[in-house]
């Protein structure tokens, strides 16, 4: 199967080999490097996301509950069409006869 | 041909403890000296240990790190042959002890499979120490079963042809 010339290769691959002194393997980390940077960096991303979120959720929250109490009060205006249907307000300032506009006009 | 089983291969640790002498003597016979094997196989194992999810996840991890290892071989850019200079005078250094043949010194093919082109070596190593298929040194080296057979080929040539010019 195999020539002299290969069973001569062989025999002497496995003499050279054989024959080595190994030095001792380099020291290693304990674990894979790019899988430790992300292991200890996904819990602190996710934290951050929560807090963004958390505090997104918070900020929308205020300034619709700050834009109320002034929704109201156009709402209650005495000159005001809307003032006495509350219903129609919203529809009235969408057609383009909002508060506003009759005010500079005025 | 040392070889490691997947089911012994709960750490990168473990793996690389057990790896390293088969990994090490794999790299003296493509390198063919003791600094660039042990570059080769450090890096080697450098290399393990960034992929070792994927090498521990792969049908063969063997298979995996062989070819970490041929493929960081081949790329290795090695400096043209270095030549030797006779230091004179107050340089000189101090006189050692004469050379005396090894048992590699006494092979007849070792040194030519030294002279290999690395693709070449590889090739032969995989093939005649690592005892591979055709197929499996392809895979190894991410290339045709032809071009695998055509590299034996031409590296038994080129041995048998320096085997020749050293008889004659």
């Amino acid at each position: 199967m195999y020539s002299e010339l290969e069973q001569t290769l062989i025999h002497e691959l496995d003499d050279v080999a054989g024959n080595l002194v190994v030095p001792q393997p380099p020291a290693l980390p304990s674990a894979p490097p790019g899988r430790s940077r992300w292991q200890s960096a996904a819990p602190l991303l996710v934290a951050a996301a929560v807090v963004v979120a958390v505090l997104a959720t918070v900020v929308t929250m205020l300034l619709d509950v700050r834009a109320e109490p002034r929704r109201a009060r156009a709402g209650a205006e005495p000159h005001s069409y809307r003032g006495r249907r509350p219903g129609l307000s919203r529809g009235a300032r969408g057609a383009g006869g909002g508060f506003g506009r009759s005010v500079r006009r005025g | 041909m040392p070889t490691i089983a997947h089911a012994e291969l709960p750490t990168f640790e473990e793996y690389a403890a057990a790896a390293w002498p088969s990994l090490y003597r794999r790299a003296y016979l493509l390198s063919g000296n003791h600094a660039d094997a042990e570059d080769l196989a450090q890096q080697t194992i450098i290399k393990v240990h960034g992929a070792w999810s994927r090498v521990n996840r792969s049908a063969s991890p063997n298979a995996y790190v062989r070819r970490i290892l041929t493929n960081t071989f081949l790329s290795t850019k090695r400096p043209q042959r270095s030549h030797l200079e006779l230091l004179t005078g107050e340089n000189a250094p101090e006189p050692v002890a004469p050379h005396v043949d090894g048992p590699e010194d006494r092979m007849v093919l070792w040194p030519h499979v030294r002279d290999l082109p690395p693709r070449q070596r590889a090739v032969i190593v995989l093939r005649y120490y690592e005892q591979l298929s055709e197929a499996e040194i392809a895979d190894a080296l991410g290339c045709s079963r032809g071009n695998v057979k055509s590299t034996a080929h031409h590296a038994l040539l080129n041995l048998r042809t320096a085997l020749d010019g050293r008889e004659d």
